[in-house]
């Protein structure tokens, strides 16, 4: 599960999406696509996270691809699998290499598609108990029609209630919006009202 | 007067008490990157080409590119407060300005937002800024007039209810003037007047309104402003909002009458909004489908068949040229469009022959169906004549000596040309151009001096309407001379002549009170 959300770079976002589906295809044929998407986020979150100057490096323009492959053999020429590590080369090959957490980030929506499955950002005001996060995650299977794999942030700017995204479509239920529509339509009513029936609201002082 | 504010309290206490709380469902997307009044949004895929979307703090937009990774907003609204990053519903609905008797007589932005200070506009109808226009089976033949009180115009370019015209000519001769005079003149006519500024220094529509108000023209009229200063998208809406405006009353069963001050203007919005939005550029630069950008426009003009109410809207666009280059790519675009134009020339405007006409170039392809039949009596060939006039009178200046009869000819073009020049705000009754253009073509002018016309026009139709009001009304009733077999009417010849006697033994009195008075100033 990507735990860091990544700023939007729509040109990153869509070289992921085709490596990411040329992987899973890769991992399928071999028969080994649980095993493999662990090790790419194994690798996002593992490596990548904890020694984010390996990162720079890789993703950089400061070795040129032979290096590149050297180094790519010695760190992880024995923990990777054949396929990992080739596929790293052909990353480095194509300077694709700053790119993997944009391709673990579609990988994981592409799996998620294959399996019914979408993610669900839930935003509560305070942390959220157990059986209210079993009962949305319930109501919002329910509502459309596959599973759901929950992520919840805290957000206490929302007041109350909850705030759930489910790709492009928002399901607002929280008290922040309740209040800005509240007053939005105070406001609209009151002027209306106002410019209708201007003598109810006033009287000639005497 | 003071606020009782119990009232308002109770007026919010029933709102709240009405209140049902409910979960919002929206679409969004996120701000990529925003400025030059656009935006490009990551997210909203869902979203439909033309679809009105929100940022925060209020700001719409409409959805105007929509790509593999992105959707291009134009924003309609101060683009300076909205930021990276934030979010932007899709409104699923169409952008819609306020239509009805609400917006008459009005001052509007683009998105029908009062701009003149008189407090909301309060309307239950409103409108899509754009719509597609009537069918043929919903339409029939333009064959009223529209009278824009101008001689130039009625007699040899006339402009029926339904007709695209357009006002072509160079800055600074007399475009908007047109426009304007054809405004005031449908003060007794029951057309719905609306006045598009677009790209225009805030001051001239400042005083375009002052005149209109000045001559009562505010009563019927809507003035729709997209200032200089106004971002480009809202320049390239405002004629679709104000034509959505007249469309109202035209299928209502009214009649409506709009101008587009002007569409070069807006071209060079859309052209802006184009290439920020990264469309490829086509001919002087402006995008492949500019075209379009004013047909789909124009065509929104109709006069609208029976079983529709028979409801009319007419468009005056305008186009400004540059050094009276109409073969450039917008002008060409828009008199392909129009069903004629009127072309105006500097050189004729700085002659002193105001509107500045040229009558030899401009048409009205409707023509004479939108006449009344005594303006096609006396105005029938006009054009063509006045045509040939200019044309002698290039030779003429060759200093050949001329045969009477041409001499003949040229006289009376000099008159003719001199009779149509009329002032600003000036505009006169059909009726009266009728009897003026009858004296010029059938020759009672020839006999008087050339600056002495105005002032022999000015006197015969006053006499026309004090002394011999039986004939002006029974012009005005049956809309016709019924002239006879030497295509003159009798009573009319007699009239004239009559006034040509008066006017002869003023111009005498004047001569002999002159004559006078000079050698008692000279002794002073």
């Amino acid at each position: 599960m990507p735990t860091k959300r990544l700023s939007i770079d729509i040109h990153r976002k869509q070289v992921g999406r085709l490596y990411a589906k040329a992987y899973i295809g890769a991992a399928l044929d071999a028969g080994e696509l649980d095993e493999r998407m662990e090790e790419l986020e194994s690798l996002v979150h593992d490596v990548f996270d904890r020694f984010p100057e390996l990162e720079e490096m890789l993703a950089g323009a400061m070795l040129v691809h032979k290096d590149r492959v050297a180094k790519l053999d010695e760190i992880f020429g024995r923990q990777a699998s054949p396929m990992m590590l080739n596929f790293l080369k052909v990353l480095s090959a194509h300077d694709r290499l700053d790119c993997v957490r944009h391709i673990l980030e579609e990988a994981h929506h592409q799996i998620n598609v294959m399996r019914n499955r979408v993610e669900a950002n839930v935003r509560v005001a305070r942390p959220l108990a157990d059986a209210d996060r079993q009962s949305i995650t319930a109501r919002l299977a329910q509502l459309l029609g596959k599973q759901i794999e929950m992520t919840v942030e805290v957000d206490p700017s929302l007041i109350g209630g909850v705030l759930i995204q489910v790709g492009d479509q928002v399901f607002d239920g929280s008290v922040r919006f309740q209040f800005d529509r509240v007053r939005t339509q105070m406001i609209d009513r009151g002027v209306q009202q106002i410019v209708e029936r201007q003598s109810r609201f006033t009287f000639d002082a005497p | 007067m003071k606020f009782k504010a119990d009232e308002i309290a109770s007026v919010i206490q029933k709102e709240i008490e009405s209140y049902k709380a409910e979960v919002n469902v929206r679409e969004t997307g996120r701000v990529l990157e925003v400025g030059d009044g656009i935006a490009r949004v990551y997210g909203l895929t869902g979203v439909m080409s033309g679809e009105m979307v929100e940022f925060p703090g209020g700001v719409t937009g409409l959805a105007f590119n929509l790509e593999e990774n992105s959707v291009g907003v134009i924003i309609l609204g101060d683009y300076l407060k909205i930021q990276e990053g934030d979010e932007v519903n899709s409104l699923g609905k169409l952008l819609s300005v306020p239509v009805g008797d609400a917006v008459v007589g009005r001052v509007v932005d683009a998105l029908g937002r009062p701009v003149d200070g008189k407090g909301e506009i309060v309307s239950s109808h409103t409108r899509p800024v754009e719509t597609p226009a009537a069918g043929i089976s919903e339409r029939q033949p333009v064959h009223e007039p529209l009278q824009t009180g101008l001689k130039a115009v009625d007699a040899m370019t006339p402009i029926g209810r339904g007709q695209r015209e357009l006002i072509i000519g160079d800055r600074k001769t007399g475009k908007t003037a047109i426009g304007i005079d054809a405004i005031i003149n449908q003060r007794d006519s029951g057309v719905k007047c609306f006045y598009v500024a677009i790209g225009q220094k805030d001051s001239s529509v400042a005083s375009v309104i002052e005149q209109l108000r000045k001559h009562g023209a505010m009563d019927y009229t809507t003035v729709i402003v997209a200032g200089a200063s106004i971002p480009a998208p809202l320049q390239y809406i405002a004629p679709y909002s104000g034509t959505a405006m007249a469309e109202y009353f035209m299928y209502k069963g009214e009649h409506a009458l709009i101008v587009y001050d002007d569409l070069s203007k807006q071209a060079q919005a859309y052209r802006e909004l184009s290439l920020l939005m990264r469309r490829p550029p086509g001919r002087e630069a402006y995008p492949g489908d500019v075209f379009y950008c004013h047909s789909r426009l124009l065509e929104r003009s109709a006069k609208l068949s029976d079983a529709l109410g028979a409801g009319s809207l007419t468009s005056l666009p305008i186009i400004e040229t540059l050094e009276g280059e109409v073969s450039a790519y917008i002008p060409t675009n828009v008199i392909s469009i129009t069903d004629g134009q009127i072309y105006l020339q500097p050189d004729l405007f700085f002659a002193g022959q105001r509107p500045a006409m040229n009558a030899g170039i401009s048409v009205s392809r409707v023509g004479g169906a939108a006449q009344i039949k005594a303006m096609k009596n006396v105005a029938g060939g006009l054009r063509l004549d006045l045509a040939s006039f200019r044309e002698l009178e290039a030779f003429a200046q060759l200093g050949t000596e001329l045969d009477k009869a041409t001499q003949g000819r040229l006289d009376r073009g000099y008159r003719m040309v001199e009779l149509l020049k009329q002032g600003q705000y000036q505009p006169m009754h059909v009726v009266d151009q009728v009897l003026s253009i009858y004296a010029g073509t059938r020759g009672h002018m020839d006999k008087i001096k050339v600056t002495l016309v105005a002032e022999w026009e000015k006197d015969f139709l006053a006499f026309m309407r004090e002394q011999k009001s039986e004939i002006w009304k029974r012009i005005e009733e049956s809309k016709d001379l019924k002239l006879d077999e030497n295509k003159r009417m009798p009573e009319l010849e007699a009239a004239i002549k009559e006034f040509q006697a008066q006017f002869a033994a003023k111009k005498t009195k004047e001569e002999q009170a002159a004559a006078k008075v000079e050698p008692a100033t000279a002794t002073v």
